[in-house]
């Protein structure tokens, strides 16, 4: 049976094609991963809290917005470089930029923050003036900054933010909370509010409040339409003033949501695809390998090769694989390449025997017994005339490898021996599970890590069915007697 | 007898594994350096409290050296980390083989006791409970389903099955058991999410009972959707098989019932396979409790075992449990291949 | 006319689907006239031997599509019978069989004791005894085979092939039938014990009284314990007659070249094969279905069925060069 005949099966079955489709598109989207990501993805930008800072904490998909009732706030950033006016005026500038963002959620953003970088001034520290002008058109001063000046020895001109940036998150800090306050017992003349607490304060910045007096605490009505943020910096005209970035925190965030740190799952699970390929095909076409090639020695070899081989085979088929995997990976310590070699090291076993029987069948066939009469080399006789007549067996066991080593890798990670340096779909669903985020329904979280593990393996066990139909002789339709 | 002779030979080939494995552990513990490694790191955590309290009493900062010096190495002969860990090692592992688990060093029983043993029995009931009920409830309903399925081969049912089945195999049961709890226990709130009992506990027998199967029930059905397909699909494919063989014409061919052909003859000939893929599919379970257990909370074996590398590693704890899931899964292959030996007389040779 | 012990008219057992229909039995007739009275059932592989047989005790395999024709025994109509009174009043207590392939036709987990007395403890009738009587009647059965009592523990592995035929024949005869039908039962044994079963069977119709109905390819075989021999050709009989007249003067083209097809040691003439293949019974040819491989073939053979012509008492040939005046 040529490789040909299996291919063409594949695309006769409907579960070949679909198998194909899917693995055309995983393969596709792959390459465009490693394309774009940059390789150390996990350890510097995955596993940088830092990286997270300005998104939303455990944020459900945008498109919630679109099954459930209530729209919630999506993800805004503005990000301003350019002043919209600028003010000479007695050797001070006054540089103004603002950003519009439309609130039309009745629920708050979740967070607002605001980060400058690259500022370089020359003599006097530049100050900055944060406002919120609302639909209602009272303005809300939230925040005034002095940006930090000259220390003792340091020389003009003075750099500050250039390394990173700097941030506030204005929704708990302290002074933007009684800033809030102060507007709102100046803006309203009957508001009697208790102290600001975070939470209150952004339903406060986007709301109205309530005045009745059966309310002991103050109520807010949200009030939605156009906002508009204002940065005013004050600085000697001869100051650089880098970018800015308001960030209005959304409840919703992109396709697939954030993790509590803010990740976002989309790039987590765009990434662990080509990984979990990666040790799936990594690992089955070790096994592959080591298994025909100990199969091959076993079988033709035979004498005391054959004997070490099978029983070696024996005690590796018959150990408990789990709970030494967890040993095993615990002990010489969770890489990417133990994980897969450890797999490979369990897995070899039934292949090996597998191969064994079919060579001792091909041993005794016509071309080989006229190979040997020939005066072939063993080596010559195991590669040429032998491997042949296993290899379509050999490439449907392949990829039914393909998916047990990536639940096999699914499944450590989950248990916390993932390569950490490495973010793989076991281990997004292992945070999720280990923070708690099952028991308070972040179904976004622990759904689609699962769904793609389950998707790929289901590819491959697919490939395999519709294969097996060819490789399996005992699958061919039995002919009646 | 011609029945002994195979059942030796089965039970000591796997014996002969048993060793092997566990010759094998000793060998990565030690030649890896992790054995040094952690009971260094323990002698270092006792000396840090020695010396904390020496302190108080020593003044002179040589003698306090030289004082803790002596400790260090008394500790160290007590680790008998003085001695290589292939002299060490092979030590501990005849203790454990002779069921002297030790002592652990972090965990206790919750009774109290720091005995490993004592641990390990409490908490292998709870295991057991999971494993039987899913294994008896996988059993009943695979044959059942499977043979009914093997008289209407190519059936819409059938083929929803054999779907159901290749689905199974890609399908992690601690995933399906994460949707669950998702579902049943977070969205309609029917089922508790995880651990054992409520807190806290009902007192009385039958509540409690009543509470343990509520808290059962989720992990139970987790591992029986995802041994069931296959097992299904095995049932069903022998039986099918075995139909078509000639003994089973001749046993329609003497008149006998329908019911009596399936169940003393084909049944009976394609039980040995079908008991080994149960067997098979038991001592899966084995390695995949450490998973459900995780993820249900459930204080057996399995949640044992991941708690011990997931907290500071004890190496007694380590070796001892590794251990008795060995031994457990061994004893499982035992029962398999004595019921294969009793079940299909042609093996007896 | 007194009536038969078996009498079988026009049955038909074919098999789908409708497309490509297998006529494997076709409008056979044959009978037994009394018990102790052997019958050979003649013909090439694939040609319905077994499907013949398997009609007889309408073991109907799901593949059938038609079943019909006449079986009467002892005058009353087999065929009318439900399926639950044939199976308990007919399949086994009255005829019964040795099914082809001997070798697997044993249960390998069952030991051969059990398998023989198993319709006594489990079939449902006026058979069902006590399990020791069972036992009893297993030993009684095992020696008129001529196999020793302690046969019935050991599994059908530990037996060699000729034990496992007496066995099956052992099991036969456990609820002492009429007409026991045997399918080619010495095909997988050597010459030796092929003797000495057919010894066996010859005591068991001559002492019991038994009626056999044995089928086989070899029709030097059949004359050995047969007084009737049918020959079938592509799911017909193409010719019925006493052994001694179907091998002294066969009348049928088919039956002559299957005789000579018989290597011999005395003959002087060399075993000679018969031309072409047997038909594809999903596909006959027309008329007579023989007449492709037929050398005196005319040409009405592929055109019309050839009517049945009787050539003496009790010799019958389906043929036209038999017929007095071959029309057209
Ligand atoms: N169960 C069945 N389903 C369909 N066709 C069958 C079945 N059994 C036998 N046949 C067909 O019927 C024909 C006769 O077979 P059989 O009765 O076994 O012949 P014989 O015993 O003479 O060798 C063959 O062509 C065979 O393929
Ligand atoms: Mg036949």
């Amino acid at each position: 049976m040529g490789s040909n005949e299996i291919i063409s099966h594949l695309f006769r079955s409907g579960s070949g094609r679909l198998g194909i489709l899917i693995l055309f598109v995983m393969v596709s989207v792959s390459i465009f991963v490693l394309a774009t990501f940059p390789r150390n993805f996990g350890s510097q930008i995955w596993s940088d809290p830092s990286q997270w800072a300005d998104y939303p904490k455990a944020a459900p998909p945008q498109w919630v917005n679109l099954i459930s009732e209530e729209s919630r706030p999506k993800h805004i950033v503005l990000k301003m470089s350019q002043p919209g006016s600028e003010n000479i005026y007695g050797g001070s500038r006054t540089n103004q930029y603002s950003a519009e963002f439309v609130h039309s959620s009745n629920e708050p953003p979740s967070f607002l923050s605001i980060s400058f970088s690259e500022i370089q001034f020359h003599t006097r520290a530049p100050q900055i003036r944060i406002s919120l002008l609302r639909p209602d058109n009272k303005e809300i001063v939230l925040f005034r900054h002095i940006v930090r000046g000259p220390r003792a020895g340091e020389t003009s001109p003075f750099s500050r933010y250039s390394e990173s940036d700097y941030r506030t998150l204005l929704t708990s800090d302290k002074i933007v909370l009684n800033n809030v306050e102060t507007f709102f017992k100046t803006s309203f003349k009957d508001f009697r509010g208790k102290a600001f607490n975070p939470d209150i304060a952004r339903h406060a910045i986007f709301g109205t409040p309530i005045f009745e007096d059966s309310l002991n605490q103050t109520e807010f009505t949200p009030l939605t339409g156009r906002y508009e943020i204002n940065i005013q910096v004050i600085s000697d005209p001869r100051d650089d003033i880098g970018p800015m970035q308001f960030v209005y925190g959304g409840s919703v965030y992109g396709f697939m949501g954030t993790d509590a740190q803010g990740r976002d799952l989309l790039k987590g699970l765009l990434f662990g695809l080509p990984i979990a390929l990666l040790i799936g095909v990594g690992a089955a076409l070790l096994t592959a390998l080591i298994g025909t090639t100990l199969g091959i020695a076993s079988g033709y070899i035979g004498g005391w090769v054959d004997i070490c081989i099978q029983r070696g085979a024996d005690i590796v088929a018959n150990i408990p694989v789990l709970p030494l995997l967890i040993f095993l990976i615990f002990i010489i310590g969770s890489k990417l390449y133990l994980i897969i070699l450890v797999l490979v090291a369990f897995s070899w076993p039934s292949l090996a025997i597998l191969i064994r029987s079919m060579v001792l069948q091909t041993r005794s066939s016509q071309l080989v017994e006229m190979a040997i009469t020939l005066g072939a080399s063993p080596t010559r006789i195991m590669t040429r005339y032998i491997f042949p007549q296993t290899a379509p067996f050999v490439f449907a066991q392949l990829v039914f490898l393909i998916p047990s080593a990536i639940l096999a890798e699914a499944a450590l990670s989950f248990l916390g021996l993932g390569d950490a340096s490495i973010p793989t779909w076991g281990q997004i669903l292992e945070q999720g599970f280990r923070s708690g985020g099952i028991y308070v329904g972040y179904w976004w979280w622990v759904l689609p890590p699962g769904l793609l593990i389950v998707t790929t393996a289901m590819t491959f066990i697919l490939l395999a069915l519709s294969m097996e139909q060819v490789t399996n002789p005992r699958l061919r339709k039995r002919p009646l007697q | 007898m011609s029945i002994l002779q195979p059942l030796l030979v089965r039970t000591l080939s796997l014996v002969v594994v048993f060793f092997v494995i566990l010759f094998l552990l000793v060998i990565t513990l030690g030649a890896t350096g992790f054995s040094d490694r952690t009971l260094r790191s323990i002698v270092n955590e006792d000396l840090r409290g020695i010396r904390t309290g020496l302190a108080q009493t020593i003044r002179d900062p040589d003698q306090l050296e030289s004082v803790m010096r002596e400790r260090r190495q008394d500790l160290e002969s007590f680790y008998d980390l003085d001695k290589a860990w292939y002299v060490r090692l092979p030590g501990s592992l005849i203790r454990v083989i002779t069921l002297d688990l030790g002592e652990a060093r972090n965990m206790r029983a919750f009774e109290g006791s720091k005995k490993i043993s004592r641990i390990v029995l409490e908490r292998l009931p709870n295991t057991m409970i999971l494993l039987t009920t899913s294994f008896l409830v996988t059993t009943v309903i695979g044959l059942a389903v499977g043979t009914y399925l093997s008289t209407h081969p190519g059936s819409r049912l059938d083929r929803i099955i054999s779907y159901f089945a290749a689905i199974s195999f890609a399908i992690p049961a601690w995933w399906l058991g994460i949707i669950l709890i998702l579902l049943f226990a977070i969205q309609f709130r029917i089922f508790p999410s995880g651990g054992m009992y409520s807190s806290p506990p009902p007192v009385d027998s039958l509540p409690r009972f009543w509470d343990l199967v509520l808290h059962a029930t989720l992990p139970i059905i987790t591992l029986v959707l995802v041994s069931l397909g296959p097992y299904i699909y095995v049932v069903r494919t022998m039986t099918i098989n075995i139909a078509q063989e000639d003994f089973v014409r001749t046993a329609r061919a003497k008149g006998l019932r329908e019911r009596h052909v399936l169940t003393a003859h084909i049944l009976r000939v394609a039980s040995p396979p079908i008991v080994t893929g149960l067997i098979l599919g038991l001592t899966g379970t084995l390695g995949g409790s450490i998973l459900i257990e995780t993820v249900f909370d459930w204080q057996g074996m399995g949640r044992l075992y991941f708690e011990t590398f997931a907290g500071t590693p004890d190496e007694g704890m380590i070796v001892a449990l590794t251990f008795v899931f060995t031994l457990m899964y061994i004893v499982a292959r035992i029962i398999l291949e004595i019921m294969y030996v009793l079940l299909d007389p042609r093996v007896r040779y | 006319m007194s009536t038969s012990l078996l009498e079988v008219n026009n049955l038909e057992l074919h098999y789908g689907p409708e497309s490509s229909r297998v006529r494997a039995v076709n409008d056979v007739s044959l009978s037994i006239h009394e018990s102790g009275r052997a019958l050979g059932i003649v013909g090439e592989s694939g040609c319905g031997k077994s499907s013949l047989s398997l009609a007889l005790m309408r073991m109907l395999d799901n593949a059938v599509i038609q079943y019909s024709g006449s079986i009467k025994m002892e005058g009353e109509e087999l065929m009318t019978m439900s399926d639950d009174e044939f199976r308990q009043q007919i399949r086994w207590s009255r005829i019964s069989m040795v099914p082809q392939g001997s070798m697997n036709a044993l249960n390998p987990v069952l030991r051969l004791g059990d398998q023989i007395s198993e319709p006594l403890l489990y079939k449902e009738g006026p058979h069902k005894t006590t399990k020791k009587e069972a036992v009893a009647r297993t030993n009684e059965v095992l020696n008129m085979v001529g196999l020793s009592e302690d046969i019935a523990s050991r599994y059908p592995h530990e037996l060699s092939g000729g034990m496992k035929q007496r066995g099956l024949l052992a099991m036969a005869l456990i609820l002492k039938p009429q007409i026991i039908i045997l399918d080619e039962p010495t095909s997988a044994l050597d010459v030796s014990v092929q003797a000495q079963i057919m010894n066996l069977l010859k005591k068991l119709k001559t002492d019991f009284g038994l009626a056999i109905i044995f089928v086989t390819h070899d029709v030097a075989l059949a004359s050995d314990i047969c007084d009737e021999i049918s020959v079938a050709y592509a799911g017909k009989i193409v010719e019925t007659g006493t052994a001694e007249q179907i091998l002294r003067d066969p009348q049928h083209p088919y039956t002559k070249r299957l005789l000579v097809s018989v290597p011999t040691i005395k003959s002087p003439i060399p075993p000679d094969f018969i031309p072409g293949s047997p038909p594809n019974l999903s596909d006959l040819p027309s008329g007579c279905h023989f007449h492709p491989r037929c050398e005196n073939a005319l040409p009405i053979c592929s055109k019309q069925i050839p009517p049945v012509i009787a050539k003496g008492t009790k010799h019958l040939a389906q043929c036209w060069l038999l017929a007095d005046k071959p029309l057209g």
